[in-house]
């Protein structure tokens, strides 16, 4: 497709265009450097425990340790940490938006890896909110009970963080792999460090409009 | 206010390598806006675009009035936003010598100063520009 034009359209678009698709090539380039430079991480340290959480399993209040949670043979587990905990008023509206996206996503994810969503609040609470969410596919688990957001950095000084992590199974060990620290950073230029972009169509999709993101945030109803 | 402006450049090239500077998409996109509906033929509008200081798109609505290769052609030439100020005429006079090409401008109508102050300056810019246009075909064509 060397020779694109589009009905009516201008040179001087044609040619910012052309400058545009130079950026985005090198985009391309970097993200696919910077994914290659994340799988050549070195090993991780083991988890210190196996974590006991807590999720609804066929209607009935299931204990589940993080081993539990790699299904198959995978390799490798997604957990996301959702900021949902008993001491706020309402489940964080931008971790719900990941998730609704997340939720349709997951049957196609867990052909490759297993994946499941961790909040501090009670199973019963997180069990409902994903209910009237209409999440089905999605795996939601309670850390109530366990120090793992304090561990793996779904919580700070007492405040949850949305943040996610990836373990990895070597051999009999679990051990931890990535997380989204880039979210602990400094604030960098635009204000939002954007740690999760790269699972959140929704800002992507807004990006390709001239608008872009706007001053918007998502809320849980419209 | 009327206007005419004549310029003249000798370019030490072929009369057909400047005459596809000034008839080729990609001649007049490298020396004077950005084209990419052009034809030699006459009736044919086309448009010629750029983006300005200001960062937004200025269309200039052209048409080939009358065509004569590879010596003279005329071109309509108006602002988009300044029609009501009527057309303007561009016409370029190529005449084959024995070191090259002279090429002869003309730009002529009825503009404020402020417009005619800005034709001033940038054609003998644009016509600079034009032989080096010129000189990478001939040189691409060796």
């Amino acid at each position: 497709m060397a020779d694109i034009h589009f009905p009516n359209e201008y040179g001087a678009y044609r040619k910012a265009r052309k400058a545009l698709l130079q950026s985005e090539k090198e985009l391309r380039a970097q993200i696919e450097r910077v994914a290659k430079e994340r799988r050549k991480l070195p090993k991780g340290g083991e988890i210190k425990e196996d974590y006991v959480f807590e999720e609804w399993v066929d209607g009935k209040r299931t204990k589940t340790k993080l081993s539990e949670l790699f299904k198959n043979d995978d390799k490798s587990l997604f957990i996301y940490s959702f900021m949902y905990s008993d001491d706020m008023e309402a489940a964080c509206p931008m971790c719900t938006s990941i998730l609704d996206g997340l939720e349709g996503q997951v049957p196609h994810i867990e052909q490759n890896i297993s994946t499941a969503v961790v909040a501090k609040t009670d199973i019963d609470t997180l069990a409902k909110f994903g209910a009237d969410r209409g999440w089905s596919n999605l795996r939601l688990l309670s850390s109530k009970h366990n120090t793992y957001n304090t561990d793996y950095f779904g919580e700070k000084g007492g405040n949850q963080v949305t943040t996610a992590n990836v373990f990895v199974k070597d051999g009999d060990t679990i051990r931890h792999f990535w997380n989204s620290e880039l979210t602990y950073e400094p604030m960098m230029e635009g204000g939002h460090m954007r740690h999760l972009d790269l699972i959140w169509p929704m800002w992507n999709l807004l990006d390709m409009t001239p608008q872009g993101r706007g001053d918007f945030f998502p809320s849980l109803r419209y | 206010m009327n206007f005419k402006l004549e310029l003249e450049r000798h370019y030490p090239y072929s009369i057909t390598d400047v005459w596809e500077g000034i008839t080729t998409n990609e001649g007049i996109s490298d020396w004077l806006l950005d084209s990419n509906n052009f034809k030699a033929e006459v009736g044919h509008r086309f448009d010629l675009t750029c983006v300005n200081d200001d960062g937004n798109l200025d269309v200039y609505r052209c048409q080939v009035l009358e065509i004569d290769p590879p010596t003279r052609m005329l071109w309509s030439w108006v602002l988009s936003g300044k029609e009501s100020e009527g057309l303007t005429e561009v016409e370029f006079r190529l005449k084959s010598t024995d070191t090259g090409t002279t090429v002869t401008l003309i730009h002529r109508g009825d503009r404020d100063k402020a417009t005619i102050d800005r034709f001033k300056s940038g054609w003998p810019y644009k016509l600079d520009r034009l032989a080096e246009t010129v000189a990478k075909r001939a040189k691409s064509k060796q």
